[in-house]
């Protein structure tokens, strides 16, 4: 089976080679328009949460506010995941061109990418095209001489995973401790200083663009009834053939995914299990990844196609060591706001760390009980999140993990 | 500790310390040990590494890093020699460590089929 191109199709990494068709197609359009053909196509945010993309820009365009702002969110930081560093490396015009029209589409004139610190080719890549864009007056006052005006700074992330959440991100770019914001007021209504916000991810803005640029039916085409279109997916670990891959929704399971463009398990060994969308979702087994890779898909066998990042893990590694390593990065990237999601990932790491071989059921229990808790009381995603990855891990191999009963006689 | 004097000399002796203990000059390997990069594994370059350094007896500092986006590169290993740029290199196996511990962290060569990225701090 062959990649469906659509976000990899035409890509521009310099400025000189594209004419900004769909900005200017955009320039020409009344606003309302632009987020009902976003709405139309069907487009979800890719950064994780799934939000309808046209909605979000109605609702910000519906704001009345002397100032908005758009914001690119690049800071990628789930474990697994490396799609928005292959669009700013390779197509950061694209890039730029979705930043725009969603800037324009909400009536915002200013803007902020949020790169990832660690991110130093995509951030000097971006800087670069920012600057050219300026000289060429594709960014600056009266663009193409349509009267909107728009500036753009880019901002480097310094390497917390909270400040991917976008009220993080927001206090973030205020120069604010990297921790989240209470919901409601969303940053559609209240965000960057106060002020009416949208905030994407790349591959949302650059998706915008080509649905902007192509017409929404040529998206809405593509896909099932509630995933349209196109994804880029992130596969790591165990495979021949690690990669980004664009994978039209519903036409491939993630088996396919992982055996035809993976090019199957390394060193021919079998698979354990996958992680479909980042070390935030719960874990399929070999025997539970023969499912179409949709979001419904997904959820109903009890995960969530996250960030788009697949991790493949074979036979042959220490499963308490997994689980360690995820268990530390939460208990390290908590933001320490919410005491559950704070001290409940400690405990979790304390326990998983003082056990070695096998867990007693008590254990098991505890860290279940403590993900609930945790679940319920998080303020943001990180929390809630935080030991979908473990649970399921103790939920499908706990034969391997658990403490063999003794049969004691009498 | 009694005066405010005190203190400044104490945090002085410290900080050179622990100033000390950061320059001192010794190579550095950085292993990627995210999540991806384990399943992709990590572990066992970390093993390797680890066994070349004991036996060819090497002061080199071992230290790990978390996952840093380039998991399809993964196992990901840097080599930071004093003073010098520090070199990532990617889609390991075990026998590229004894390589790059020979050849770079031993001799100072860089091995340029193995490195995938240059560490561009500062430069942007
Ligand atoms: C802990 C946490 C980390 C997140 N990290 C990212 C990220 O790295 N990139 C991203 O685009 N969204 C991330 N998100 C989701 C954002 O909060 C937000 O939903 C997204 O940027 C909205 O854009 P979208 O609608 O285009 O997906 C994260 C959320 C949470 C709770
Ligand atoms: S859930 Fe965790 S990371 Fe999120 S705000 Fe609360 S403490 Fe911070």
């Amino acid at each position: 089976m062959e990649e469906t191109l659509f976000l990899k199709k035409d890509m521009y990494d310099q400025i000189e080679n594209y004419d900004f068709s769909g900005l200017k197609k955009a320039l020409s359009m009344e606003r309302e328009d632009i987020a009902r053909q976003v709405k139309e196509s069907g487009l979800k945010g890719r950064g994780g949460a799934g939000f309808p993309t046209g909605l979000k820009w109605e609702l910000a365009l519906k704001e009345k506010s002397d100032k908005k702002y758009v914001i690119c969110n690049g800071d990628e930081g789930e474990p697994g995941t490396f799609k928005d560093r292959f669009l700013l490396e390779y197509n950061p015009v694209k890039v730029l061109e979705g930043i725009m029209i969603a800037a324009y589409a909400i009536g915002a004139d200013e803007g902020y990418c949020y790169i990832r610190g660690e991110y130093h080719r995509p951030v000097r890549i971006f800087k670069r095209i920012i600057e050219k864009a300026y000289d060429k007056g594709i960014l600056g006052k009266n663009i193409f001489g349509s009267g909107f005006s728009f500036d753009l700074h880019l901002v480097k992330g310094a390497g917390a995973y909270v400040c991917g959440d976008e009220t993080s991100l927001l206090n973030s770019i205020e120069g604010k401790r990297g921790s989240s914001r209470i919901k409601p007021p969303y940053p559609v209504s209240k965000g960057l200083f106060g002020k009416p916000t949208v905030v994407n991810n790349v591959e949302t803005l650059t998706a915008a663009a080509e649905i902007i640029t192509n017409g929404p039916e040529v998206y809405s085409r593509m896909g099932t009834e509630g995933s349209r279109g196109t994804k880029l997916v992130c596969l790591s670990g165990d495979v021949q053939k690690p990669g980004v891959y664009e994978i039209e929704f519903g036409r491939m399971t993630l088996k396919e995914i992982i055996t035809e463009f993976g090019g199957g398990i390394r060193e021919n060994r079998k698979l354990k299990f996958v992680v479909p969308g980042g070390i935030s979702t719960a874990v399929l087994t070999a025997d539970e990844i023969d499912i179409p890779y949709t979001y419904e898909d997904l959820e109903k066998a009890g995960t969530s196609l996250g960030s788009g990042a697949i991790i493949v893990v074979a036979e042959g590694h220490n499963l308490v060591s997994l689980l360690n390593n995820v268990s530390r990065f939460f208990m390290d990237e908590t933001c320490g706001t919410c005491f559950p999601c704070r001290e409940g990932n400690r405990q979790v790491h304390h326990i998983l760390k003082s056990n070695s071989e096998r867990f007693s059921e008590r254990d098991v229990r505890i860290i279940s009980d403590l993900g609930r808790t945790i679940h319920l009381a998080a303020r943001c995603g990180l929390g809630q999140t935080s030991l979908n990855f473990i649970n399921s891990v103790f939920d499908k191999f706990g034969n391997e993990l658990m403490e063999r009963k003794e049969i004691t006689g009498g | 500790m009694k005066s405010l004097k005190e203190l400044r000399e104490l945090r002085e002796t410290l900080q050179k310390e622990i100033s000390a203990r950061n320059s001192a000059g010794k190579p550095k390997i950085i292993i990627g040990m995210g999540t991806c990069g384990i399943a992709a594994g990590a572990r066992e370059i970390l093993h390797t590494v680890l066994e070349e350094i004991e036996r060819r007896k090497l002061d080199v500092v071992v230290t790990q890093t978390g996952c840093i986006g380039m998991c399809e590169k993964e196992p990901l290993l840097d080599v930071q020699l004093p003073g010098k740029e520090r070199i990532t290199y990617g889609n390991l196996k075990k026998d590229d460590v004894k390589r790059i511990i020979v050849e770079h962290v031993i001799n100072g060569n860089i091995v340029t089929d193995l490195a995938i990225a240059r560490f561009e701090e500062g430069r942007d």
